[in-house]
């Protein structure tokens, strides 16, 4: 499914979390997918119970999935995506620093929408269409 | 929840342990690193009540360990010397066991073995070190403990089992909220599994938080200067190695921050990469004894 980076400083339960995002965005992890319970998420990435769990909460508390008791847990369909006006500002934001950072480093305005589209570009390819 | 309050230790004149405070909440896992002979696994005897604690104290639910069999009963502790008598058979090691530990159920023994395939009728001095280190495992296991110690549980266990016990040890947490305290000298693995470490240097603990913290503050930075700085970057404070491949230095600093990030670019820095580090790299820097003097080049 995804490897969790050790050399990475982003906690754990965040990479447990972008990671599902991504795959989500990607729909290789489609609407009402099962995910792995905690316990098989442990497991496959080899890290503690209790980490899974609170990526999974995050992950419910956003929207992003639900549990259906006795059944599992799944993947939400889009529009179930309440807008959450919190983590738009704060992703915008991010991107803001991004900008001016890239901006620092010599990157002019077209260089920086060039690169927001070659990423898009690959995170469509790592999809299925 | 297992508490170590000042706890220190001295063995004729050598101070193994000094001063010790650790705290680790219910259902964590937690890693204890240290080099060979940074008191690793006389922490863990004492938290197993094998030794007295002199200076100090060590609670398991509130209870001292030492000579408290209530406690003791909760307690799964596997050393790291098989430490059992040698002309028994395994099938009576386990009457041993049920013998002395309330909890002990064979049928999880039965449960156990069918993953780690120890023959019951063989004595124990006909078991390598890693079935010996099965055995212990699957004893220990099999009394439903409420705290697990394991000192080097890994070592001599081949890659597979070595996954059936982690992947135990996460049922464990998940199933019976176990508190597990876990040595290694294996820190890659430790990495991923355990909520909180303590790093012990010298019978000191050097760092102890959770991993994400310890993340936080020391960091591998990749920095490329507009001239050379060989001289000043000695005196910026909080960085604890210096390397420096062509003209570029990646400096490891044990106190990130905006000060640090400040004192950089003062001295011209025009890159500023973080470029990220595993907690054996850690390790490794925040043991070293670092002359700060000489650049690794």
């Amino acid at each position: 499914m995804f490897n969790i980076n050790t050399t990475s400083d982003k906690p754990i339960y965040e990479q447990i979390i972008d990671n599902i995002k991504e795959l989500s965005l990607k729909k290789i992890l489609r609407p009402e997918d099962k995910l792995p319970s905690v316990r098989q998420m442990a497991s496959m990435l080899v890290v503690n119970p209790n980490t899974v769990s609170k990526a999974y909460q995050e992950l419910e508390r956003q929207k992003i999935i639900h549990t259906v008791r006795g059944r599992g847990t799944f993947i939400s369909s889009e529009t179930d995506f309440p807008v959450d006006k919190d983590r738009i500002a704060k992703a915008l934001e991010t991107l803001r620093d991004i900008c001016i950072e890239l901006g620092h480093l010599g990157f002019d305005r077209e260089k920086i929408i060039k690169e927001i589209e070659r990423i898009y570009c690959d995170i469509e390819k790592g999809g299925i269409k | 929840m297992i508490e170590v309050i000042g706890v220190s230790k001295v063995f004729g004149d050598f101070r193994v342990l000094d001063n010790i405070d650790i705290k680790i909440k219910k259902g964590a896992i937690h890693g204890i690193i240290g080099e060979n002979g940074a008191g690793k696994t006389t922490l863990l005897q004492m938290m197993a009540g094998v030794y007295d604690v002199e200076e100090g104290k060590i609670l398991i639910d509130g209870e001292s360990v030492y000579e408290n069999n209530k406690i003791k009963n909760k307690i799964g502790y596997v050393a790291d010397r098989n430490q059992y008598f040698k002309d028994y058979k395994v099938s009576e090691m386990i009457d041993f066991y049920a013998g002395i530990y309330d909890g002990f159920s064979k049928e999880d023994f039965k449960e156990y073995n069918k993953i780690f395939k120890l023959d019951i009728n063989k004595k124990i001095r006909q078991l390598s070190k890693g079935m010996q280190m099965r055995l212990s495992l699957m004893l220990n296991l099999s009394n439903r403990p409420e705290v697990l110690i394991l000192d080097e549980p890994t070592s001599g266990l081949d890659a597979i089992v070595k996954k059936e016990l982690l992947d135990i040890l996460i049922d464990q947490v998940y199933d019976r909220d176990v508190t597990i305290v876990i040595s290694s000298h294996h820190i890659g693995e430790l990495e991923k599994i355990c909520d909180e470490v303590t790093i012990l240097n010298r019978g000191r603990v050097k760092f102890g938080s959770n991993i994400d913290e310890i993340k936080e503050n020391v960091k591998k930075l990749q920095v490329i200067f507009k001239e050379d700085v060989k001289d000043r970057i000695n005196k910026i404070d909080g960085i604890i190695n210096i390397e420096k491949v062509g003209s570029v230095y990646y400096l490891i600093t044990d106190n990130y921050g905006e000060e640090l990030t400040t004192d950089l670019k003062n001295l011209g820095a025009e890159l500023i990469e973080n470029i990220g580090l595993t907690l054996e790299e850690i390790f490794i820097y925040t043991n070293k004894n670092i002359d700060r003097g000489e650049i690794d080049e």
